[in-house]
């Protein structure tokens, strides 16, 4: 039997590695009947989710492993509590803790500190994370006790709001940002801004692009969906987890973008209201099949009187004959 | 979403957030999807009126930040189409729909059979995700449309600003009147409300006036009288909105205004001539600058 494609929207619990969460729900979809055999059947995730962290995982099957770098590209929405007074080798409560100090900013204080890590941001690394430094991972070389120099990356922090106060020096805050956003390094910052250092209590990823947590599943939940059949129905068809739109091909243009060649704009049968170049969609052909994720893009034209036309290029074929 | 959304109170605004949230994850577009008419109307319900004409609907949800409004014709065909189909058609096939919100308690399709447990069904097939919101209780009481429409109906202007969280509003484009106010001496600016619209009963009352234009609007203290002019006019006239605003006196005819309700000063009248009339329309100024002092000092 052929295998299925598509995304599972899963709860990961605290203690799992997402690897674990991977290898465990691979297990499962064979176990169903829904993967051919380990060494064909891809499974994958979307983006790493901390062996302490909880929240939404989502989980790409077959043909939607080769989206999974498209899908983990969308915004991302987490639950943290911020610990103030206290700053620690790993940023979170985890470490060792290396400071502390009292919190003397009142909650108006906090609150305008936290607020005001809104917009464009650049963050240090932190040397307990996977990034490479001259081929080695960071935290490789963390726990030998070196500290190396970091590039401050680029982050995106699209919204920050404090959801509650605990305590005077304990509160949880909601943050929608792009992905490779460190939380843990977010709550460093704001306690560096505040002078009395902070870290990252606990964190709870609340969505990842489409996939949120209301509709994710545990992985014992997901079991028992496999134990009683309804597991298929549970996963969903790459079209409706990416924030593209679909277009559908001509007859007579669909076998050659079936084997993988551009489709020129004038065989698209159904309407795309916004033609423009740099728009990603997806291209059925004329009978429904998927051919893969497409791209508009120029094209010069042989002769050099023509202009440039707008044409898809395809970027991840998912055709089945691809 | 998808939903009637009469009022945008605040249980759509519930709704909205959770859309919000939603597409500004996903980086989708945020639709909400209404019918028009309103399903009640359309069954003919005697006495329906909508706390929103279409128009300010959009402009409320325009000013949320909606990307797209749609009012999907309700009509026979609508109402008889099965619930999947529904779904099918409209909200996959067409609008593409990665994700639907719906409030606990919206039903769709033939015989209303549709539910939001039965969109969690067809999300199965469909693959779209489906955020059910459930209702928003204030003051011990689920905030609805029709809870509203009572408190519009029972002149409780203070109530339906607090379920709505904005008040209860008229709006139009000035009309020319028959310049009746301005030979007593009191110019009004006149509106014709959406005939769909629910009005309070006949009387006069505490109102604001905000003339749109394209810098945003300038908002005047007011009073309104909603009804008949009984005194001057013969029956069966049709229910006029008049709007008499503290110092301002400018032509503005062609300009769109919303009248927002506050407060009721008193009920329709019938006055025996034109001069008791004129003595009561005085008197109803002076308190609605003595209502409005105290409004600004709460």
């Amino acid at each position: 039997m052929s295998s299925v494609s598509g995304f599972l929207n899963v709860y990961k619990e605290k203690g799992y590695t997402s690897h674990d969460v991977v290898a465990v729900m691979k297990k499962i979809l064979i176990g169903a009947g829904l993967g051919e055999g380990v060494g064909k059947f891809k499974v994958g995730h979307t983006g790493t989710l901390d062996p302490e962290a909880e929240g939404v995982l989502p989980i790409c099957i077959g043909k939607a492993t080769k989206l999974a770098d498209y899908a983990g590209a969308g915004l991302k929405r987490y639950s943290a509590v911020l610990k103030l007074g206290m700053t620690s080798d790993t940023q979170d409560d985890t470490g060792s803790i290396l400071t502390e100090s009292p919190v003397t900013a009142t909650r108006e204080e906090i609150a305008a500190a936290v607020l005001s890590f809104r917009g464009e941001i650049e963050q240090v690394p932190p040397m307990y994370s996977a990034v490479k430094v001259n081929g080695e991972r960071l935290y490789d070389i963390a726990r030998r006790g070196e500290v190396v120099e970091r590039k401050p990356r680029a982050a995106l922090i699209k919204r920050i709001d404090i959801v509650e106060f605990h305590d005077d020096s304990t509160l949880t805050i909601d943050v929608l940002c792009s992905r490779g956003t460190y939380i843990r390094t977010l709550c460093h910052d704001i306690g560096e801004k505040l002078g009395c250092g902070g870290l990252m209590g606990s964190l709870v990823r609340i969505a990842s692009g489409i996939f949120s947590i209301e509709t994710a599943l545990r992985i014992d939940q997901m079991r028992e969906a496999a134990e009683r059949g309804n597991l298929l129905a549970l996963i969903r068809p790459i079209e409706k987890c990416l924030p593209f739109s679909s277009v559908v091909v001509s007859e007579d243009a669909t076998p050659s973008m079936l084997a993988g060649n551009k489709v020129k704009i004038v065989s698209i049968t159904s309407c795309d209201n916004n033609p423009k170049r740099g728009r990603r969609v997806f291209a059925r052909g004329f009978d429904g099949q998927i051919a893969g994720l497409y791209e508009y893009v120029y094209e010069q034209q042989a002769s050099p009187d023509d202009e440039r036309v707008l044409i898809l290029k395809p970027l991840v074929m998912l055709a089945s004959n691809s | 979403m998808l939903g009637n959304f009469d009022g945008m109170h605040m249980g759509h605004l519930a709704l909205f957030d959770v859309l919000a949230q939603t597409a500004d994850t996903a980086e989708l577009a945020k639709v909400v999807l209404s019918f028009w008419p309103h399903p009640v109307s359309y069954m003919g319900a005697p006495g329906f009126g909508l706390l929103l004409s279409s128009r300010e609907k959009a402009r409320i949800l325009e000013e949320l930040g909606a990307d797209t409004f749609i009012e999907y014709p309700f009509d026979d065909e609508l109402r008889n189409m099965p619930p999947g189909d529904f779904i099918k058609t409209v909200v996959v096939d067409q609008l593409n729909a990665k994700a639907i919100i719906v409030g606990e308690d919206f039903c769709f399709g033939r015989n209303r059979e549709g539910s939001a447990a039965y969109l969690r069904e067809l999300s199965g097939t469909h693959g779209f995700d489906v955020h059910v919101v459930d209702s928003v209780t204030y003051d011990g009481e689920r905030v609805s449309s029709q809870l509203i429409r009572e408190c519009v109906s029972a002149r409780n202007f203070g109530r339906c600003a607090e379920l709505m969280t904005r008040p209860y509003q008229l709006s139009g484009v000035v009309e020319h009147g028959k310049q009746l106010g301005r030979r007593l001496g009191f110019p009004t600016l006149n509106i014709s409300p959406s005939p769909e619209k629910l009005l309070p009963p006949n009387g006069v009352y505490l109102t604001s006036a905000s003339i749109l234009s394209d810098e945003g609007g300038q908002t005047y203290e007011s009073i309104t009288n909603v009804g008949v002019n009984p005194t001057v006019s013969e029956g069966g006239a049709a229910i006029k909105c008049e709007t008499y605003l503290y110092d301002f006196d400018e032509k503005i005819y062609g300009k769109e205004v919303i009248i927002n309700f506050y407060d009721s000063i008193r009920g329709e009248r019938k006055f025996k001539d034109t001069d008791a009339l004129k003595r009561q329309v005085t008197s109803d100024i002076e308190t609605g600058r003595t209502l409005w002092k105290k409004l600004m000092l709460q």
